[in-house]
């Protein structure tokens, strides 16, 4: 019959490491390196019985370990020489150090949670609509901006197809995606929206649309605007997004 | 308008939102300054507090929201029981309290003084927006700053990052005075 035992968990190797300096109750600023790497590799061989994967991480450190060690126990050196060099757990120690701040506070900030979970709150009242939104409020994805798109490029057309020669002999303007990008941003700053008809009917040629198009692509992917739109086929509306991520 | 007016009017507002309302939206609805508010919900504060109200007004970097007391949990899990949510684990929370500290910070450099890795610790704190990315850093690969929520300080009852208890060293300078 299979017995389960107990073993304590230890969140990595800084974790395991500073248990055994408590718990051999010896001074971190100078830990018996050979005594303690002992007692490291004993607990990675327990683990091994118990025939639980050891994490890579407690690896690195059980070499760390056996390479200090290994410097310490080197001789030969004279005085001066080993004044110059720092101790070769220095920089351990120090890790060791900065690690456990951090383990120190996560008991305050334990108890905390504990309590802060005991607070219960309220969901908002039905009272209807914040008055910060609009009432066309309809979150959208990339495909209904598409198909506004398509639409666009429609109506674009027609436009066009009426005086078809006269714009043909026109020089093409030429517009960078950094300019609309930054043009949309800037109204966007000013007013907080603008609608996406606005936008595109403001555009002389089929390239300045397709960079609008871009442009809005590149901000919804940055996570500068959202956009809305009420119903199916209604003009959509582009919206600045607020630093806490929503409209 | 008389304090006490402005003191109903507050806790009607947020009784109905439910959702933590910003100083700035209070003061729109009560068409008053920011310094003449703070003070009113100060007093709310410590006045809910000194009764042991049922509930409390709790604040979140300008933010303003009823939540009942946690004393009176036990009265409140009699009649609902509602569902305790699981706390943090204790790989999260530890990469919550270095990045609370140390924010803005990679995932290396948390990665660093763990000595493990923290991708998946990293990740559920997204996922419960505890933490957030913040910005890039203007180096190789540009890797993602994190910096903790508004939601982190709600779920450990802290006005602000600047709240956070103090980090103790007492525990490691007792050992550097006392070697054994």
């Amino acid at each position: 019959m299979p017995y389960s035992v107990k073993l304590e968990v230890f969140e990595g190797p800084f974790d395991l490491l500073y248990h055994l300096i408590e718990k051999n109750e010896v001074d971190i600023y100078d830990i018996p390196i050979a005594d303690i790497t002992r007692q490291y590799l004993e607990y990675l061989d327990e683990l091994r019985y118990f025939d639980i994967e050891v994490a890579s991480e407690f690896l690195v450190m059980a070499a760390t370990l056996l390479h200090i060690k290994s410097r310490m126990l080197l001789p030969g050196k004279s005085q001066a020489e080993q004044e110059e060099e720092a101790d070769p757990r220095q920089q351990l120690v120090e890790r060791l150090i900065e690690y456990k701040k951090y383990k120190d506070i996560t008991g305050e900030l334990r108890k905390r949670e504990e309590v802060c979970q005991k607070r219960l709150f309220r969901e908002p009242l039905p009272v209807g609509t914040y008055v910060d939104h609009d009432p066309f409020i309809l979150d959208m994805d990339v495909e209904d901006l598409c198909s506004a798109f398509v639409q666009a490029m429609r109506r674009y057309i027609n436009l066009y197809n009426d005086d078809y020669d006269l714009k043909k002999s026109l020089e093409k303007e030429r517009v960078s995606l950094t300019d609309r990008i930054n043009y949309i941003k800037s109204i966007i700053r000013r007013s907080g929206r603008i609608s996406f008809k606005g936008l595109v009917e403001g555009c002389a040629t089929r390239e300045n649309v397709v960079v609008t198009f871009l442009a809005l692509l590149e901000l919804i992917k940055e996570r500068r605007i959202v956009i809305e739109q009420a119903y199916n086929f209604a003009d959509i509306i582009i919206l600045k997004r607020d630093s806490k991520g929503r409209k | 308008m008389e304090d006490r007016e402005i003191k109903s009017i507050i806790e009607a507002v947020l009784f109905a939102a439910g959702d933590p309302v910003s100083l700035k939206d209070l003061c729109g609805v009560l068409d008053m300054y920011q310094k003449d508010v703070l003070p009113i919900l100060k007093e709310m504060k410590d006045w809910y507090n000194y009764e042991r109200r049922g509930f409390q007004l709790i604040e979140a970097e300008g933010h303003y929201q009823f939540s009942t007391r946690p004393e009176y949990y036990e009265y409140i899990q009699k009649l609902h029981s509602p569902q305790r949510k699981q706390g943090l684990s204790q790989a999260a929370l530890e990469t919550l309290a270095i990045i609370a500290y140390k924010q803005p910070i990679t995932r290396a450099e948390v990665e660093t003084i763990r000595g493990v890795q923290s991708d998946t610790a990293i990740n559920t704190l997204v996922e419960k927006r505890l933490i957030q990315e913040v910005g890039r850093l203007d180096t190789v690969g540009r890797p993602i700053l994190y910096g903790t929520t508004i939601d982190f300080l709600k779920y450990f009852g802290l006005s602000s990052v600047k709240e956070l208890p103090d980090i103790l060293e007492e525990q490691i300078s007792y050992l550097d005075e006392n070697p054994r």
